[in-house]
C-alpha cells in the first residue's frame, strides 16, 4: 500500500518537474547554430561581412575622393525582400552603416522616418527653443549615393531534401547623375536534410 | 489722373514693402527654399515627436514550430467550444444573455490572447450574430465550461479524489 502510494507521489513529482525542464544559455554570436534551415543570425553575419569588405575596398570610394575631394555620402534606401522568408535586413545593413561611421572614410546621413523625426524636432525648437540652441532649416548635409539592395531567393526540395539559395545585392547609386557605382553581394547555399 | 497716380504709387510702395518683410536673410549655405520645410515640419512636430523617449513596437510573429502547435491545438478548442455553444444556442435555452448573466465575458476565455483576429476568427460570424451574442443563454451551463472558479474546484476535486482513493486502498 504505502509503495503504491509512494510511486504516485513520484510519477507526480515528476510530472511536474518535466514541464519544467527549459534550459537557457548565452551563445556567443559568432557561432553557428542552423536548426530549421532558415535565414538566420549566421546569415546575415556572413552577408554583412562580405558586403563590408566588398564596399569598403571597391573603387567608388576613391574615385569619389580624387573627383570631388571630399568624403562621399551616404544615404540608405529601402531593401527589397523578394525571397520565401521573412529577412530582416536592418541587421547587416546596420552594421554596413557602422562601418562607414568607424571607418570614417564615408559620411551617412539619417533617411526615412528617423529623418522625419529628427525635422520633427528640430520644427518643434523653432517654437521653444532658444535662439542660440534652436536649430536651422536648410543646412542638412545632401547625400551624394543612395544604397538600395534586394534579397532573392531560390528553393529546390525534393521529399526531405532541400536547397536554399539566398542571394543578397546592394548598390550605390549616384543620386546626381543617376549611376551605378558599386554593386556588392553575396550568395549564400544551404542544403537541408530533415 | 493724378489721384490715380497716387493710388498705384501707394500700392506698389505697399507690395515693396511687404516683399521686404517677406525677405529672410540666409545663413552661408542655407537652402533658400527651408522656409517651405520649416512651414511644413512646424506644423507636424507635434505628431512626429510624439514618440520620444518611448520604444515604437514593430514586431513581427517568429516562426515558432511548437508555439504555432500550441496555437493550432488553442484554436481548435475554442473553435470546438464556439460550435457547442452555437448548437447549445439554437436549441434555445433559456433567456437573459449567456454572457451577461454569467457575467464571465469573452476575455475571460483569452480570447485576445489567442490572437483570434490573426486566425480569421471574424470570418465566422459568430461576433456578428445577434442571435449568439446577449439575446440567448441563461441558465445552462456547458459541462465543458470553467469559469474563474475552475481551477480551484479542480484542485479540491483531485484533493478529494485523492484523499478517496487512499482511503479505500488503505482500508
Amino acid at each position: 500500500m504505502k509503495k503504491i502510494i509512494i510511486a504516485c507521489l513520484t510519477i507526480a513529482a515528476l510530472a511536474s518537474t518535466v514541464s519544467c525542464n527549459r534550459k537557457v544559455t548565452r551563445i556567443s554570436e559568432n557561432d553557428q547554430v542552423d536548426l530549421s534551415g532558415r535565414w538566420n543570425n549566421t546569415d546575415s553575419r556572413l552577408t554583412a561581412e562580405e558586403i563590408i569588405k566588398e564596399c569598403q575596398s571597391g573603387s567608388w570610394l576613391a574615385t569619389h575622393v580624387e573627383k570631388t575631394g571630399k568624403k562621399p555620402v551616404v544615404i540608405v534606401g529601402f531593401v527589397k525582400n523578394k525571397s520565401h522568408e521573412h529577412i530582416e535586413a536592418e541587421t547587416f545593413i546596420k552594421d554596413l552603416e557602422k562601418s562607414f561611421i568607424n571607418g570614417g572614410q564615408v559620411k551617412l546621413v539619417q533617411g526615412g522616418e528617423k529623418r522625419n523625426e529628427i525635422r520633427g524636432e528640430r520644427g518643434d525648437q523653432q517654437d521653444n527653443a532658444s535662439q542660440s540652441t534652436m536649430k536651422q532649416f536648410g543646412l542638412e548635409m545632401g547625400a551624394d549615393y543612395m544604397l538600395q539592395g534586394d534579397i532573392n531567393s531560390i528553393v529546390d526540395s525534393y521529399k526531405s531534401k532541400k536547397v536554399i539559395y539566398y542571394q543578397i545585392n546592394l548598390q550605390l547609386t549616384n543620386i546626381q547623375s543617376n549611376e551605378v557605382v558599386w554593386i556588392g553581394d553575396k550568395k549564400i547555399t544551404k542544403y537541408v536534410k530533415n | 489722373m493724378k489721384h490715380i497716380l497716387t493710388i498705384a504709387l501707394s500700392a506698389l510702395l505697399s507690395i515693396g514693402a511687404n516683399a521686404q518683410n517677406d525677405s529672410v536673410t540666409l545663413l552661408p549655405d542655407q537652402n533658400p527654399n527651408f522656409q517651405r520645410s520649416r512651414a511644413k515640419y512646424m506644423e507636424q512636430s507635434a505628431e512626429l515627436t510624439k514618440n520620444q523617449g518611448q520604444t515604437v513596437q514593430a514586431t513581427y510573429k517568429a516562426i515558432d514550430d511548437v508555439q504555432a502547435k500550441k496555437e493550432r491545438r488553442e484554436l481548435a478548442a475554442t473553435r470546438r467550444h464556439e460550435r457547442r455553444m452555437a448548437r447549445i444556442l439554437s436549441r434555445g435555452y433559456g433567456y437573459g444573455g449567456y454572457y451577461n448573466t454569467y457575467g464571465y465575458g469573452y476575455n475571460n476565455y483569452g480570447y485576445n490572447n489567442y490572437g483570434y483576429n490573426n486566425y480569421g476568427y471574424n470570418n465566422y460570424g459568430y461576433y456578428g450574430n445577434p442571435y449568439y451574442g446577449n439575446t440567448w443563454g441563461g441558465y445552462y451551463r456547458p459541462r465543458y465550461w470553467n469559469g474563474p472558479l475552475g481551477t480551484v474546484n479542480g484542485a479540491i476535486g483531485t484533493a478529494l479524489l485523492g484523499l478517496t482513493l487512499w482511503h479505500i486502498l488503505k482500508h
